[in-house]
Formats: C-alpha cells, structure tokens, sequence
C-alpha cells in the first residue's frame, strides 16, 4: 500500500513549515524529498513517523507498518558497544543468533566498521557513529525506512560505500530519505520530489 | 578519551590527600597536648589507642552489627521505594502531585521531632530503621526522579520508533541515564542517614547500639570513647558507601550486557 499524504500543515508559532503538502509514495520504491535546509523536510519525516502531529492533513498507508530511522541526529546509547546499539532494536532473542551476528558482522565489514562491534559507541569518531547509526536503522525489523540526511559527514568514499550497501538492503522496499544533497538521491537511485 | 582523563584529573583535584589528613592530624594531637585535658580534647593516639583496646571486645562488633543492620537496611529499603515511587510520579502525574506535599513535609521537619515521633510509634530498637528510611527516601527519590525526566529525549524517540520494549528501555537506556543522579543521590542519603541514624540511636537508646555507646561516653564523659566511636560511625559509613556504589556499578556494567 502507498503512503498517501494529503493537505499537510504544519506551523512553529508563526512560521508555516509545511503548507497544504501533498505526495503519494509508491510501496517498494526509495524516494529522496528534496528541498534546502529549514524547508520542513525533518518536520515532514517526523509527522510521518508519528513522532509529531500535522497542524492539519493526513497521511495514510503507514498505521500499523513497522519503521525504522536513521535520525539527523546518531542516537547511540553511548554506553553500549557498537554491535549492542544494532542488537538493541533487534526484537526478542534473535540479536543473539549465530545466524544474525553473521550477518551483523559483513554488514559491519562493508560499512567499514569489523574492528568497532565491541567498541563502546561513546568511543567512535563522527563518522563511524554515522555508519552505526544506519547499520541499526537496516538490521531492524522494518517495513518503512526513514533516512533524514543519513551520509552526513562521510567522506565521498565512505558516502559511495554507505549508500551502495543500504540501496542493497533495501532493494525492494519502501524508503523515504530526505537530502538537500541530490548526489547521495542519485547514489541510492531513488525517485526525487522537490519539496 | 580525553574527556575520561579530564574527569580522573578532576576526581584527583577533589580528593583528600594523604599528606593533608596527616598535616590535621599533627594539629590536633599538638592542640590535645596544648591544652593538655584529656576530657576536653583527646589526642589522635589516644582515640587509636582506645579504638585497639574496644576492637577486641565482643560487644563492640555486636554494636557495629546491630547499627549497621538497621541503619543500612532503612537506607535499602529507602533507595528501594524511592525507585518505586520515582518510576511511578515519572509515569504517572497523579502519583507526583500525590508524593510532592509529602517529600516536602518530610524534608522540612526536624529530624530531632521525627526521632521523639517515631519512638512513641516503633520499638526504640528499630527507631534507627525508621529514621534512615524517612531521611533517605526524599533525597534518593528526588534525585531519581530528576534522573528520570533528564533521560535524553531523543533515545526516547528513537526507542519508540525501534519498538523497544519497556524492560529493555529500562535495562539500556534508563538506567544509564539515571545512574549518575543515583550515585549521587547515594552518597549524599548515605551521610545522612548515618548521621541520622546515630543520633537516633542515642535519643532512643537501644541497647546493643553504637548509640547507646555514644550515650555512655556522654554520661560517663568518656571523650577517648567519643572520638573512637566516632571513627567507627565514619569508617562504616565510608566504607558502606564505597561498597555499595561498587555493587550498584557491577549490577549496572552486568545489566547492561546485550
């Protein structure tokens, strides 16, 4: 089922946000929402994760649809190791599986971070938080991916090796992604709306 | 890293140097000398000296045994239902508002008219478990609920959209963020409620207590037994301490394996 975003406002005092937005986003498809910084992109995301409420509007296709997040923001619990940050959001005991820590463990290789899964999140650069954040975000159980600006500060390298890996995980899936960068929309092959 | 060493060199900057304890000790053994009564002013080796002559007695570890388990089981229980209550008022703004008249009546009052209250409602014996309870509970759930309101919002966020379940929420992200304001809340309950506790042991002397002792060293004016006791009440006290936040870090560090 589509997510169907109908007439979707939203103000901060008196400054409008989102006004009278409208989209459609195809089931199964990635597609980057594209606009400058402060046009209301994060707000949009978060209005469709359920994490804040449209002024007016609605949004439809998503009740009841399991996500998952990479935030603008890493949100690691510092306190955990790397590999614990990603088994956290891993339900019921299958984190602990030989069969997952396998799969954790190539993804970790891919994104460049084999010698961080026991390392405390506290711990790692920028960067690898980054990739951190969105090995979590992928090894959830998830139907909907919400990626706000997820290959903020990576190198171009990094950037190229990050977004080939997630556009690999999530082949067939629905994902919104919003940018201001419309390379990394490029890297990930997705649809683009300009907001 | 640099922030972990930041903090050890500011630990280090906070804490009582060896050479500092000795320079205090050396001025009141010369005040004692300097004065030269016994009664008004005993000396460091004297009050040693006494401590060696009691530590070999029977009664004096009956006493230690009798304060400590009282004392520490009403600071337990206190840090216990604190934990309770604050989890509650933090979920619950009825249960707050409930608690908030109550805390402030018990951290207004004069621990002096607890001590005469509670010893007309319990056995003097167990007057000190009563004492370090209602001492305790106002700080640690304070603190606690504080700990709990400070927890980051957007692990909060990010654990709603992940689904986490509560027991986990609690287990990673929780109690991380709470555990400073416990350990605080700690080590200022535990001065408290020791301080507290003797004082109600001596009010309500009940035998077999470090409070009854101190009540003979006053009726007596046995000052070398003052001192020493004394010593006693912050050894237990400091060590009670350091023992248990070392629990609560070991609990912690196991509880947050994943």
């Amino acid at each position: 089922m589509a997510i169907r975003v109908t007439g979707l406002w939203k103000s901060y005092g008196k400054k409008t946000v989102l006004q009278d937005f409208s989209a459609v986003f195809e089931e199964g498809k990635t597609t980057c929402i594209m606009a400058p910084s402060g046009k209301g992109k994060t707000t949009l995301l978060r209005i469709l994760m359920g994490l804040e409420k449209a002024d007016r509007g609605s949004v439809e296709g998503i009740k009841g649809k399991k996500k998952s997040v990479v935030f603008q923001e890493d949100r690691l619990c510092e306190n955990l190791s790397t590999g614990a940050n990603v088994r956290l959001v891993v339900k019921g005991k299958t984190g602990r599986s030989r069969q997952f820590q396998e799969t954790m463990s190539r993804g970790f290789s891919r994104m460049g971070l084999a010698d961080c899964i026991s390392q405390p999140a506290r711990e790692l650069s920028g960067g690898m938080r980054r990739r951190a954040a969105i090995l979590r975000a992928l090894y959830a159980d998830w139907d909907i991916l919400f990626l706000d600006e997820p290959f903020k500060g990576l190198d171009i390298e990094t950037k190229k090796k990050a977004a080939s890996f997630v556009k690999e995980q999530c082949r067939g899936k629905t994902v919104l992604c919003v940018t201001h960068d419309e390379k990394e929309a490029q890297m990930l092959e997705a649809e683009i709306l300009v907001l | 890293m640099s922030s972990i060493t930041a903090d050890k060199q500011r630990n280090r900057k906070g804490s009582i140097r060896l050479w500092a304890v000795i320079f205090w000790l050396f001025v009141w053994q010369a005040v004692s000398m300097g004065i030269g009564q016994e009664i008004l002013l005993v000396s460091p080796v004297r009050v040693l000296k006494r401590l060696g002559e009691l530590a070999v007695t029977v009664d004096f570890w009956n006493s230690i045994g009798f304060s400590l388990v009282r004392i520490a089981g009403g600071f337990l229980l206190a840090a216990a239902a604190s934990l309770l209550f604050a989890g509650l008022s933090a979920g619950f703004s009825k249960v707050r508002e409930l608690l908030a008249p109550a805390v402030l009546t018990v951290k207004a009052i004069p621990v002096a008219s607890f001590i005469i209250l509670v010893l007309i409602w319990v056995p003097s014996r167990n007057l000190s478990v009563a004492i370090s309870f209602l001492m305790v509970f106002p700080v640690m759930y304070t603190n606690l609920l504080k700990g709990i309101e400070s927890t980051d919002q957007e692990l909060l966020e990010m654990a709603e959209i992940f689904q986490i379940s509560l027991p986990r929420r609690i287990r990673y992200i929780y109690v991380s963020q709470v555990l400073p304001f416990f350990r605080a809340g700690c080590s200022v309950a535990l001065g408290l409620c020791w301080k507290a506790g003797i004082a109600a042991e001596v009010i309500g002397i009940p035998d077999q207590s470090i409070g009854e002792m101190l009540y003979n060293a006053k009726v007596y004016l046995n000052t070398p037994d003052l001192f020493a006791w004394t010593v006693v009440i912050v050894l237990i006290s400091l060590l009670f301490e350091k023992l248990f936040l070392a629990g609560i870090d070991w609990c912690v560090a196991r509880l947050e394996r994943i």
